[in-house]
């Protein structure tokens, strides 16, 4: 070939050019479709578990029920608690799980045989967080009673109570990258770090709400809570300095987690939205629409299934679609045929490759044979002009730019006109389309003029047609007058900064003679 | 400045395509001809080998002598036919006809006369009377005597001698006439079917007693057993749409090669349907022809390429010129695109191939390479008289590093809504091309009418800006931001603002040269903005009934102040700082150019007179009449290449940049000295050194040479500068006084040519004595300073070292800085000259 065909290309008229696919929004697609199981009670807390099948607790009223990854049922169901239990959480090894609950007592559990273990007493109030200090011999638990405890399990006796928090604390984190470091967030507004070698607080961080959710990251540097509508990014490092504030919820922001290998955050709020965020920049990558109340929210870390608990009950379980394998379609009927394959060519030869035909779209073939009509009619199926209107809309262009959008249009069935004036119907009101699809519209009415009237199909079509016009007209009306609006609310803004002020000018007032007379 | 020693020539070279080419007898060569020359191509490499020169007006046809293979035959318009020895390009033998030749057709049978076409008439008559009526005559080169065979053939594709010599045919309309070389008689066939057109090329079979006639109707007619009057026997193909532009059969005649105005080229199987294609070549093909061993075909085409491609169809070389617009349409579309300057490649970039732009090194008269900004297929129209309205780039700008190129392409039929785009190109470094970066669909409702960049000086923070000014009546800008995001890195462009005036249709665009100042024509008011702020900052009032303006220029150095606006029978200046006209003068014009490097303007008037001016005053520099026979379309001011060199022959408005120029004849025309043009037609050996393929003895000799001229070439380049170079190296307080400096400083200027390199090598051995004992002692250095003053008016030539301390002294200062400084004074000087 001298030059190759070039392709129809219809990049530039993609409808809205700010929604772009990014590598996450084509992650967060690429789940399946939710498993969804209804509970008696608000779902308060999920826990993965960090080893290998990765089980994972949902707590909700008085039990924590262990759910397996592979079947998405409930594998164990711990359910010895008098009142509701909260925070069902596991231990590092996967084999002991901790659970507090109203009744204001920690409970500790093994997982495989579902028995009590230890019960620590001590706390006067609920208590709503209680986690594995990475020593794995300790636990600590915050309580409505405002008290931080930490709890000793071969003993069974209590370590240490920190009573800093002025409100209920709800939650919670211990450190991974140390044996001795706690976080924990309180309805007073903080979230303090204690260090359970001294007796009372190290840090303190003033968020500004109830403070919700903490995490912090692996290696301790740095720490989120989550409180009101507000995400707060902390460097522990540097004495507990403000990095970032995160508003992009529009309700109290209930649950953090990590995911993507601690790349991304996800964090779950009460107005149904899951957020994930980049861990470098603190931007919104990616948005879930959730059926209801999200109060937590994990993702098991090997990223497979996403879990997610709602006020409601609710318990929203998905996992990742697994690739595809590519199944081979129809079984090989012919054996292969090795010959000439093996010969080698000599240096004398002269050798002519054989051309490989580039891969082209149906109506680029038909361009490519100047049959303008077929094009059209591949360009119009509906696995074109459905998914990708640019793409019609391009061609359309394209027959107008050969001078053959006449022909292409002209002599068709009342069926395939019927469904270019139906795609000229839905299309219409994007204004990247429309100089292209009123142009088509024009001609189609030249060249149709005669049949309306005879088929019924074609006229309820046309009259269809007409009324989304009107529909766009009016709309365009409108906005153009907010635009006339706009523009003398602007103008007037220009004046008033360019002319000296004017409320020196002195206001008259009535006089003593005129305030008399008025009375 | 008066005096008139400038000349126009055209400097894109003549076109390639204008006559068929010939190949060499081994098939090595192929004989391009090119104006007044013969240019020798490689077939192998592509590469201009060398030229022949010797004709002294245009050459038209060229053939190999069938009697000694070395040798060619060339017919010029210069009536005369030259045998050359094609490998040395030696003249051999003048023969002289006294009737400009219009092409050979071929030889007779014993190979001793040939079939030239003349024409009899006194060359000055028939220059009003179109080109018809050629005689085909046969031509002894023994005797000199001329002998007519047939009368009024219109073109030289429609003539073909045949089978050895034994006839010749010609194609006239509907007719065929065949002349027959044994029994001297003229036969007529006719082509009697209503449906059929006129014939529109012939071809003879290279063995057989049979011929080819390609027609208008696309239709190609093989034709048998014509030199009987009645048993003529034909057979018809068809596959063209369009009228065959030219038909050729390989050597051994087994095959047929046609193309037309569908840009294919088609092969055909010898009186057979069989056929292949080779599809979508750039432009419509006017000359095929096919080497004699059967390797390689060559395709003309309309925009003068040459296209070298295998008998297997694969492309192996293309030889291209300035490409030329080949459309009407394209060439009004040149007015808006007008020429462009690439700061990366030097290259002029213009609109050539259909939705491209080129980039043309005017030095090595060569296409560098086409950019694609429309990304279309070209399609030829199904009827002619009915054409195809191609996407064009209408208006395209480069950034001043030439990092940004910014195009807009335009589709509008006058019948559908028009389709516009506005596209940005970054330029890669990695991998040296435009790529496209941002695509703005209709950024205007209407016509686009200027583009242009924001010039920011050396200021390299600045955000990029483009300024697009359109016939909605509003101009944008746009700015490049940033669009990185977490996946990527990306800059995109956007619109910044947008501005308008009285709902009058925005013009021509002109920046002021730091980039502060935006003026914009509004019909016929001139309006400057802010460009920061985007806030009108004044309007210009010409007469209320003057027309649009069509050009705004900002002055240029000293005139900085100035803007100059031109309508198409105002030329008016504004002074910025006044806001009132400086002058005005009435001329009827369309053409305006600035130079950016000097404060000089050149205008070409409606009768073609070039007048060159500075907006300072009215007076003009320079003018010349008619420049150019069409009407100039657009012009530009081009920095000037070799500046040292040729300093003595350049006028003052020409020493920074030249002016070149574009008319619709689509030829490159520029103004130069009468020894320019001299220089330019000589044979420039050194190509034909680097073409040539290098033996050993000339590898060794190259070398030497090289070694030679580089050492010229150094000396030569580090003198000019050596004074001022020390002045400015210097604190101010370290300098000698001025009345010393000044001396050396003038005598630098005025001296540069009578220094000698010996004189000089004895002064860089002098220095280095000097900085040697300067290291010693500081008193020293005060001592011999005296010394020098003392000295100053004896020897101008050993002043340079006597500063050289200063230099020393201050060595930690750039060069790089000092560059433009230096420019500057010079060219401070040069206007003080003038």
């Amino acid at each position: 070939m001298a030059a190759p065909f070039k392709k129809t290309s219809a990049r530039h008229l993609q409808p809205r050019v700010d929604v772009k696919v990014t590598p996450d929004t084509l992650y967060w697609k690429n789940l399946d479709v939710p498993v969804t199981k209804k509970e008696y009670g608000a779902i308060t807390d999920i826990d993965f578990c960090p080893t290998a099948p990765h089980y994972f607790a949902v707590t909700n009223s008085t039990r924590v029920q262990v759910y397996s990854p592979t079947s998405l049922q409930i594998h164990k169901t711990i359910s010895r608690f008098k009142e509701v239990a909260y925070s069902g959480s596991f231990r590092s090894d996967g084999k002991l799980l901790v659970a507090g609950g109203d009744e204001g007592s920690v409970r500790l559990f093994d997982v495989d045989s579902k028995s009590l273990l230890r019960l620590f007493k001590g706390h006067s109030g609920a208590i709503h967080v209680t986690k594995f200090l990475t020593d794995k011999t300790r636990i600590f638990s915050g309580s409505d009673d405002n008290s931080v405890s930490v709890w000793d399990i071969p003993s069974e006796s209590q370590l240490l109570s920190y009573r800093e928090h002025q409100d209920y604390v709800r939650c919670g984190i211990a450190s991974a990258s140390s044996t001795d470091l706690i976080l924990t967030g309180s309805y007073d507004h903080t979230v303090k770090l204690f260090d359970t070698r001294i007796n009372d607080s190290v840090m303190t961080f003033q968020h500004g709400h109830p403070v919700e959710s903490v995490l912090m990251f692996p290696n301790g540097g740095i720490c989120l809570s989550a409180g009101g509508n507000y995400i707060k990014v902390w460097d522990l490092l540097q004495g507990g300095r403000l990095l970032s504030t995160l508003c992009h919820h529009h309700k109290t922001v209930t649950s953090l987690a990590f995911c993507n290998n601690f790349t991304r955050i996800l964090s779950g709020s009460v107005d149904r939205h899951i957020k994930i965020f980049d861990i470098s920049t603190y931007k919104v990558v990616h948005t879930l629409d959730l059926p209801g109340t999200v109060l937590s929210a994990a993702v098991s870390p090997d990223d497979d299934i996403l879990v997610v608990g709602m006020a409601e009950g609710l318990l929203s379980i998905q996992k990742r679609k697994t690739p595809k394998e590519p199944t081979s379609k129809n079984k090989q009927t012919s054996r292969y045929n090795a010959t000439g394959k093996t010969y080698q060519p000599q240096k004398t030869d002269f050798i002519v490759h054989h051309k490989r035909k580039e891969q082209l779209e149906r109506y680029d073939k038909y361009f490519k044979k100047f049959e303008f009509t077929k094009a059209l009619d591949a360009a119009m199926k509906k696995g074109v002009s459905m998914p990708s209107p640019e793409v019609t809309v391009r061609v359309l262009q394209e027959l107008m730019k050969k001078g053959a959008i006449k022909a292409a249009l002209a002599c068709r069935s009342d069926l395939s006109v019927g469904y270019i004036i139906q795609f000229i119907k839905r299309n219409i009101s994007k204004p990247s389309f429309q100089p292209v699809l009123l142009d088509v519209a024009d001609l189609l009415l030249d060249l149709y003029a005669e049949q309306v009237g005879q088929s019924p199909v074609m006229d309820c079509q046309l009259t269809e047609l007409r009324e989304t016009v009107e529909q766009e007209v009016n709309y365009m009306t409108e906005l153009s007058e907010v635009m006339g609006m706009l523009d003398t609310v602007f103008a007037s803004a220009a004046m008033k900064t360019s002319t000296p002020s004017s409320e020196t000018v002195p206001v008259m007032t009535p006089s003593a003679v005129a305030q008399a007379a008025d009375i | 400045m008066g005096e008139d020693n400038l000349t126009v020539v055209n400097v894109s070279g003549s076109s390639i395509v204008k006559y068929k080419p010939v190949f060499s007898a081994d098939s090595k060569c192929l004989f391009v001809l090119s104006g007044k020359n013969i240019k020798v191509y490689n077939v192998n490499s592509g590469e201009c080998m060398h030229y022949l020169i010797g004709h002294y007006d245009e050459v038209t046809g060229a053939l190999v002598n069938p009697k000694n293979k070395l040798q060619l035959f060339s017919s010029s318009l210069d009536e005369t036919i030259i045998l050359w020895d094609s490998a040395d390009g030696v003249i051999l033998k003048r023969y002289s006809l006294h009737a400009p030749i219009y092409g050979l057709i071929g030889f007779t049978k014993d190979e001793s006369n040939i079939y030239v076409m003349v024409r009899w008439y006194p060359k000055g008559v028939d220059d009003k009377i179109p080109t018809q009526d050629h005689d085909i005559s046969e031509y002894d080169p023994k005797t000199g005597s001329l002998t007519m065979r047939l009368k009024k053939v219109l073109k030289r594709r429609l003539v073909d001698v045949g089978a050895k010599g034994r006839y010749l045919v010609e194609g006239r309309k509907k007719k065929v006439i065949v002349y027959d070389c044994k029994t001297s008689e003229i036969i007529m066939h006719s082509l009697k079917d209503d449906f059929d057109k006129e014939i529109s090329c012939v071809a003879c079979h290279p063995t057989e007693d049979s011929f080819v006639t390609g027609c208008d109707n696309g239709k190609i007619i093989y034709w048998w057993n014509f030199l009987t009057r009645n048993g003529v026997v034909k057979s018809t193909y068809s596959w063209h749409a369009l009228p065959v532009l030219d038909v050729h059969f390989t050597a051994e005649g087994s095959q047929l090669l046609s193309g037309g105005h569908e840009c294919v080229l088609v092969k055909w199987k010898y009186n057979s349907k069989e056929r292949e294609y080779l599809p979508r070549l750039r432009a419509p093909i006017d000359h095929v022809i096919c080497s004699p061993d059967n390797q390689i075909f060559v395709t003309c085409h309309q925009d003068n390429c040459v296209n070298l491609i295998s008998n297997t169809f694969e492309l192996l070389n293309v030889i291209d010129g300035l490409s030329l617009c080949h459309l009407q349409s394209q060439v009004l579309v040149r007015r808006s695109v007008r020429l462009l300057y690439d700061p990366r490649t030097k290259a002029l970039v213009t609109n050539g191939r259909v939705g491209h732009l080129q980039f043309y090194s005017i030095e090595a008269d060569r296409q560098l390479y086409n950019l694609d900004i429309v990304q279309e297929n070209y399609t030829s129209p199904e009827d002619l008289s009915k054409p195809l309205y191609p996407t064009e780039v209408t208006n395209a700008a480069f950034s001043s590093h030439g990092d940004w190129l910014a195009t807009v392409d335009m589709w509008d039929d006058g019948v559908m809504t028009p389709d516009i785009q506005l596209k940005f190109w970054k330029y890669q470094v990695e991998s040296q091309e435009y790529a496209l970066n941002t695509v703005v669909h209709y950024p205007h409702d209407k016509k686009v009418v200027d583009l242009k960049f924001r010039p920011h000086g050396d200021d390299l923070d600045v955000v990029h800006s483009v300024v697009t000014s359109s016939v909605d009546g509003k101009f944008k800008t746009w700015t490049l931001v940033d669009d990185t995001d977490i996946y990527r890195k990306n800059s995109k462009w956007v619109c910044d603002s947008v501005g308008y005036y009285r709902d009058r249709p925005a013009g021509p665009l002109g920046f002021s040269e730091d980039g502060s100042l935006l003026g914009v024509g509004f019909s016929s008011t001139l309006t400057v903005w802010d460009s920061d702020t985007n806030v009108l900052r004044h309007c210009f009032l010409t007469q209320s009934n003057s027309s649009n303006i069509k050009h705004c220029e900002f002055g240029h150095h000293s005139c900085c102040h100035l803007l100059v606006s031109l309508s198409s029978d105002l030329l008016c200046v504004w002074n910025l700082l006044t806001c009132a006209v400086v002058w005005s003068v009435n001329v009827e014009a369309n053409v305006l150019a600035a130079d950016p490097l000097s404060p000089y303007m050149a205008v070409v008037d409606n009768d073609q007179k070039l007048y060159v001016f500075k907006p300072s005053s009215p007076d003009i520099v320079y003018s010349k009449p008619s420049i150019s026979k069409s009407t100039v379309s657009c012009a530009i001011f081009l920095p000037q290449k070799k500046k040292s060199s040729n300093k003595g022959t350049q006028v003052a408005w020409q020493q920074s940049s030249q002016l070149y120029f574009f008319n619709e004849e689509q030829e490159l025309l520029s103004i130069v000295s009468e020894e320019e043009e001299r220089k330019m037609n000589t044979l420039d050996s050194r190509a034909i050194q680097e073409n040539l393929p290098s033996t050993a003895i000339s590898v060794f000799l190259g070398g030497e040479r090289k070694a030679l001229e580089d050492r010229e070439r150094r000396i030569e380049r580090s003198l000019p500068s050596n004074i001022t170079k020390q002045i400015l190296d210097s604190a101010p307080h370290a300098q000698p006084p001025v009345i010393s400096l000044c001396l050396p400083f003038l005598q630098s200027l005025i001296g540069k040519k009578q220094t000698k390199r010996g004189t000089e090598e004895e002064d860089e051995e002098e220095e280095m004595d000097e900085v040697k004992s300067q290291d010693s002692d500081s008193d020293m250095e005060v001592e011999q300073f005296h010394n020098s003053m003392k000295s100053d008016s004896q020897n101008p030539v050993q002043e340079n070292k006597d500063f050289d301390w200063l230099n020393d002294l201050h060595k930690s200062q750039s060069k790089d800085d000092l560059n433009p400084v230096v420019l500057r004074t010079t060219d401070w000087i040069s206007e003080l000259n003038t």
